[in-house]
């Protein structure tokens, strides 16, 4: 508490909005993979009648409704938080970028709306309907995300208008600001992740039931669906992650000097794995340097200049050993998340199954939770290595607060609203999770 | 089309759709009201109806809210980020309620049958559907009120007073009652389409509670806005009669053609002579229903005192028809109005102890 009410308003706004976000991303990720996961689960349950599939069907929609009821109440506190903190922002670019969150709004309607009828219309729909009220849930949400993560992406590279004199904003052009630059990779990036982070945690789940020996045709093929979701995309988004980088090269190269690590400009740029950066000395200590690889990467070149810290003064530069950390945390994540598909991958084409060994298993365990872990990182690599600024190279964050007071207490507020909303949220899925449906629920299910 | 009209065209679409959330939203949080409010041995069936009609759509009815806030933001940023900046408390409250309403709705689905988990998150939906009607309607009462100003593009409002008005308070209150009046009326609805008269009759007369509520609000309300001038608004006089119009309308029901006030009235069920008990065939007894059309007590019928527990156990007088209070008993008794398929229906119930509205529709 101490600490929380020393901020200043501007950390306290920022740490309220990073809060907000970090929760809700979550409950987003999960809203957007598992409605995909469930229209798997039911085609086959209705292809085949096998109780199985529906029993996973029945499972992971109830975890999707309560899902989406906390994804959706702290969405709306993203929404009204956006005019309440940040009035700079939606004040003088609420035209520009306005038109994605209504669109968003659209969006999660369908959701909302077909999200009732699939989760209390089990019993008042055929089969196949019930099925097909799935699909605007799952569009729903991934339209969502991408509108969205639009307006972020339009935050990092603002497009769609023109300013004269005294800031004004003039000749907006709110289609041309939703598809700005960063909105094809940062929007594939976003939504790739979601559907692993669902995969994996689902994958994880079933890891943990196999590993406490319950080693049943529910958990097996619950894990098996996960683990193929969440591993096919594995590779794939390291790709995806590579052209964000590229991205963030051309565009942001402060933001791509933070992520690194490189503090001065330098042609035959090394790639830092790890280490720490000391803002003090402007170095950074530990890392394995591999000589012309960010070079290589952000260019294709390995000679190839790459801007550095030192380009822009202190005080235009992000909170570079955050932004640098949590990088190499995501990275280390999403290669680690592609060894686990490679090891998966050459047990299938060896044996024609999945692994089942304990080891696979624990690894399936821990990538769940990891998977969250990356996605959280990756956001703090995005909007960290944003500031100053809130839209880059426009407005800096510090002109968009308000200059309301108390945002301390609004932080703190959330913090422990979301403490308890977490750990009430994870104390009902866990119990979901650790009852194994029963063979009567089984058969019913059939 | 000129800037203005689109404007205008915008600002309509935005108020349709606060006035949908209102309609919509505004109705669970009413449900929300009730649930809190809910006492006495009906408690748990009116929570299971509020939870059943609620559950499916709520999420869908909140999206209105996304679609104001969203729409505010995209089209109107300055007037957006204005009231973010004036209603910047009941709006944090407002959210608080937003959060913890939806969140314990979807939790307290999930605990057993009265455990503390159960008990606790229904605690917290029904003070968090008072708590942001209250704040919402607050906010919209400092809008109304001309206390937030914007002077030289700059937003004029203290943190606390711009929504502590008389008239901040009274749209409050107003927003509060017009939302329990919207879900009572649903839920009224809800229940006669289940067939479950009980609960028909406890949320009609949660519906006339709550619209004398929200007309007194109402008429203060209009007070408050234009002063003096009170009387000379021809409006006014609407307030009196809409509780009453309330009351009376929607009336297929049996019990509650008794009336509000209608003492206790009960019908003695009368054997007949075979033994068998009184039926349908041959010369049946007036039914409850034919007596109360005409508003009076039945002859011969007497004022009774309903004693829990003993209520229908006694025979003969097992078809009470009894006007609904907090303390009547709940068996299935009172369920039951006497007409043949209904009597018939609930003998065989009897018979086999399965006495719940459930059973008896299936």
């Amino acid at each position: 508490m101490v600490i929380i009410v020393a901020l200043t308003s501007l950390q306290a706004a920022r740490a309220q909005m990073a809060v907000s976000l970090g929760f809700h991303i979550v409950f987003a990720a999960l809203a957007v993979g598992l409605p995909a996961m469930l229209l798997f689960a039911e085609y086959r349950a209705n292809r085949t009648g096998d109780a199985v599939w529906m029993a996973l069907c029945r499972r992971w929609a109830r975890a999707l409704g309560i899902l989406v009821a906390v994804g959706a109440v702290s969405g709306t506190v993203l929404s009204f938080a956006l005019g309440l903190f940040w009035p700079g922002l939606m004040g003088r670019w609420g035209a520009v970028i306005g038109l994605p969150f209504a669109l968003e709004a659209f969006a999660f309607f369908i959701e909302a709306i077909f999200l009732g009828i699939y989760l209390f219309g089990w019993d008042r729909l055929s089969p196949w309907a019930h099925w097909a009220a799935g699909w605007p849930v799952a569009i729903g949400g991934v339209a969502s995300a991408w509108f969205v993560v639009t307006a972020n992406a339009w935050m990092q590279t603002p497009t769609g208008f023109a300013t004269v004199s005294g800031g004004r904003v003039v000749d907006v052009q709110p289609i041309a600001a939703m598809l700005n630059p960063s909105t094809p990779v940062m929007t594939t990036h976003m939504i790739v992740a979601a559907y692993m982070a669902t995969g994996f945690t689902v994958a994880a789940v079933y890891a943990v039931g196999m590993l406490k020996g319950r080693r049943d045709a529910y958990h097996r093929r619950g894990l098996a669906v996960g683990l193929v979701l969440g591993l096919a995309l594995a590779p794939i988004q390291i790709v995806v992650g590579d052209a964000a980088a590229r991205l963030v090269a051309d565009r942001q190269q402060v933001k791509l000097a933070a992520m690194e690590g490189l503090w001065r400009t330098t042609a035959h740029a090394p790639l830092t794995i790890g280490g720490i950066p000391l803002p003090s000395q402007e170095r950074t200590i530990l890392g394995i340097k591999i000589p012309g690889g960010l070079s290589w990467l952000a260019y294709g070149d390995p000679a190839a200049v790459v801007h550095g810290l030192d380009e822009v003064p202190a005080a235009d530069r992000p909170n570079v050993v955050v932004v640098h950390l949590a990088f190499q945390i995501m990275v280390a994540i999403g290669f680690g998340l592609a060894a686990l598909g490679l090891w998966a991958s050459i047990m299938w084409i060896r044996r024609r199954r999945l692994p089942d060994t304990k080891w696979f298993l624990r690894a399936s365990a821990v990538a769940g939770p990891a998977t969250f872990v990356a996605l959280e990182m990756g956001w703090v690599v995005t909007e960290l290595g944003r500031q100053p600024w809130i839209v880059y190279g426009q407005t800096r964050t510090a002109d968009a607060v308000t200059s309301r007071p108390g945002i301390v207490f609004w932080l703190a507020a959330t913090v422990a609203i979301y403490v308890l909303l977490g750990v009430a949220c994870a104390w009902l899925l866990y119990r979901l999770a650790r009852t194994p449906p029963e063979g009567a629920e089984l058969e019913a299910a059939g | 089309m000129t800037t203005f009209q689109l404007e205008v065209v915008i600002l309509v679409t935005i108020g349709g759709g606060l006035t949908l959330y209102w309609l919509l939203g505004g109705a669970d949080f009413g449900g929300g009201v009730w649930d809190l409010l809910a006492i006495g041995p009906l408690r748990e069936r009116e929570r299971a109806l509020i939870s059943d009609a609620i559950g499916p759509v709520w999420e869908a009815n909140h999206v209105w809210l996304i679609f104001v806030v969203t729409g505010l933001l995209a089209a109107f940023p300055s007037a957006f980020a204005s009231l973010g900046f004036a209603l910047y408390v009941p709006f944090s409250i407002a959210i608080g309620g937003i959060v913890f309403r939806g969140a314990a709705f979807a939790f307290r689905s999930w605990g057993d049958r009265g455990s503390t988990w159960q008990r606790t998150w229904t605690r917290v939906f029904g003070v968090a559907s008072i708590v942001t009607p209250l704040a919402l309607g607050a906010a919209a009462g400092a809008v109304a009120s001309g206390r937030i100003r914007v002077a030289a593009s700059t937003v004029v409002a203290p943190l606390w007073g711009s929504w502590t008005g008389p008239l901040s308070i009274v749209t409050g209150l107003l927003a509060l009652a017009s939302c329990a009046f919207l879900a009572a009326s649903y839920l009224t609805v809800e229940a006669t389409q289940r067939d479950d008269h009980v609960m028909e009759e406890v949320f009609r007369r949660r519906r006339v509670t709550a619209a004398v509520a929200r007309d007194a609000h109402t008429s203060v309300a209009l007070r408050s806005a234009v002063g003096r001038g009170w009387h000379r608004i021809p409006m006014g006089g609407h307030a009196t009669p809409l509780p009453v119009r309330a009351g009376r309308r929607g009336g297929r029901g049996r019990i509650r053609r008794h009336g509000m006030g209608g003492r206790a009235v009960a019908v003695p069920h009368r054997p007949r002579s075979d033994g068998r008990g009184g039926g349908c065939s041959g010369e049946r007894p007036p039914t409850a229903r034919r007596r109360l059309r005409s508003r009076q007590p039945a002859p011969g019928s007497v004022p009774v005192r309903v004693v829990p527990g003993l209520q229908g156990e006694r025979r003969g007088e097992r078809h009470h028809l009894v006007p609904l209070t907090r303390r009547t008993p709940v068996n299935d008794v009172t369920t039951v109005v006497p007409s043949c398929e209904r009597r018939s229906a609930h003998r065989a119930g009897r018979r086999s102890r399965t006495r719940t509205p459930e059973h008896r529709r299936t």
